[in-house]
């Protein structure tokens, strides 16, 4: 009964399994069909995958705050100050009203757009640095010489400014997040770490990069970015994350030397490097990150 | 290291690092059940992500009468079952609850002839293939009550309390999952003899 039953009955059921020749039959099946399944116990989990899958719900999560942070808002704003018996009415209300503005907006917009863009045509083109995509002919018929197209065009903005500049550290920040190219979250992470940025966005989007990027070397640049950060409880949480779950032997080292400095300028306090470092010495599969984290052990209790 | 609820709290206030703080704590078992149960890494990662992210949209109605871990893989659960009901719609008049595979399987079926003699790791591919190709012919409570069983290891009675259900009906669920099982699966004793 795989380990389900009780010490009583699980005894009864030997007993009578023993004088019972078709329950011995059955059980004897049953113990080969288990030890089958057992024979293909599937393996543990991918860390690829596991860090697959981190990467994306970060990406959605950034969506879903952003967006719930303003309907949140917008809830408290309207619905904060009311009895709870005038809410229904009002948010009643509000949805009618709301309907009606995204009816008239869809609308209105619709026939804005193609003006806009009858005007605009020239120009675009004209610029030269703008990439057409997405050409939907209206008319493609062309006897007459007239055709009728929509397109999509995105046109590349230049920045320039100083490394702490808002704006710059706001592109930035998204740059090292969610950039498909390794090389420009590469990039971006130097760009901030060359000064100390002031902004909590990159120090925020360096430790998601640090913990869910699937490029070592951009999980590698921005350990040493962090450096140039005060240390605080996130950077030192961050940094205690990968030496006990980065898949990468690189990575701990880095982690670990760089724990092992901040602990010579009692940087971080000496409960949280030994909880870290008797887990590392536990689980990790690296001979010489469990030295490592053994000598620095030996060390703090010194 | 600050507790379950701390970090709930946290991220309840909207400290998203504070949420993926508490996933990355449980997020190995959640991922290990969606690999198993999901046909693909995709299914996987579509499991993994629908359950984090409903987890954060409900949050505030976490009351905490129950460790975060059971509401986690409660949700987890009903997440397996929905996807699953979502998924196999379109081709659940084809290949679902076939009879013919069930006569095949008894017959014997196609590997049954003693012709399979590779070296044990391919056998165990091949036993593997199988038996994830029986597990899709359960139906998704069966299917989830057997993985959680013999996979993840879960006791029946926490599967119950998971599934929110009768241990009565998990037994069930485990009865006929494991007698379709045997049925599909029959003829792979004789490579394994």
């Amino acid at each position: 009964m795989f380990h389900e039953l009780g010490e009583e009955k699980e005894r009864l059921l030997r007993e009578h399994i023993a004088g019972c020749e078709e329950c011995q039959k059955e059980e004897s099946r049953l113990r080969e069909f288990q030890r089958m399944l057992s024979s293909s116990m599937p393996d543990a989990v991918d860390q690829g995958l596991l860090r697959e899958a981190r990467e994306q719900l970060h990406r959605s999560l950034t969506i879903v705050q952003g967006s719930g942070s303003v309907l949140d808002r917008a809830r408290d704003f309207l619905l904060g100050g009311l009895r709870p018996g005038l809410r229904l009415a009002t948010i009643g209300s509000a949805t009618f009203i709301v309907g009606m503005a995204v009816s008239y907006g869809i609308f209105h917009r619709a026939a804005q757009n193609s003006s806009l863009q009858d005007i605009q045509n020239g120009s675009i083109i004209a610029a030269g640095d703008s990439r057409i995509s997405n050409v939907r002919f209206l008319n493609a018929d062309g006897s007459n010489g007239d055709v009728e197209f929509t397109f999509e065009t995105v046109r590349p903005v230049r920045m320039k400014g100083n490394i702490r500049d808002p704006q710059i550290e706001k592109v930035l920040a998204y740059a090292i997040l969610n950039e498909d190219n390794p090389g420009v979250r590469l990039q971006s992470i130097n760009a901030v770490a060359a000064q100390r940025p002031g902004d909590n966005e990159v120090k925020k989007a360096l430790i998601s990069a640090l913990r869910i990027d699937k490029n070592a070397g951009v999980r590698r640049e921005s350990l040493r970015a962090l450096q140039n950060f005060p240390m605080d409880n996130d950077i030192k949480d961050a940094i205690l994350y990968v030496l006990n779950h980065d898949g990468n032997p690189g990575m701990r080292v880095a982690a670990i030397n760089l724990l092992d400095s901040l602990r010579e300028r009692s940087v971080i306090p000496n409960k949280d490097l030994l909880e870290a470092f008797e887990k590392t010495v536990q689980t990790d599969q690296n001979n010489y990150i469990r030295l490592r984290a053994k000598a620095a052990i030996e060390e703090i209790r010194q | 290291m600050p507790s379950d609820i701390e970090l709930v709290e946290s991220a309840r206030s909207g400290d998203v690092h504070a949420f993926e703080q508490l996933v990355h704590r449980y997020d190995t078992n959640v991922l290990s059940l969606a690999a198993r149960f999901g046909n693909s890494n995709e299914d996987a990662k579509d499991i993994y992500q629908e359950v984090f992210l409903r987890v954060f949209r409900n949050l505030h109605r976490f009351e905490g009468r129950s460790e975060f871990s059971t509401w986690l893989y409660r949700i987890t659960t009903n997440v397996c079952l929905t996807f699953r009901s979502q998924k196999r719609k379109d081709h659940l008049a084809t290949s679902e609850y076939n009879d013919d595979d069930h006569r095949a399987a008894a017959d014997g079926g196609p590997m049954s002839g003693g012709v399979l003699r590779p070296d044990h790791h391919a056998e165990s591919r091949e036993i593997s293939a199988r038996i994830s190709k029986a597990l899709e012919r359960l139906s998704p409570q069966q299917k989830l009550v057997f993985v959680m069983k013999h996979y993840e290891g879960y006791k029946l009675r926490e599967i119950a309390r998971l599934m929110g259900c009768a241990e009565g009906t998990v037994k069930r669920y485990m009865f006929a999952a494991t007698r379709r099982m045997r049925v599909h699966l029959y003829d792979l004793k004789e490579i394994l003899s």
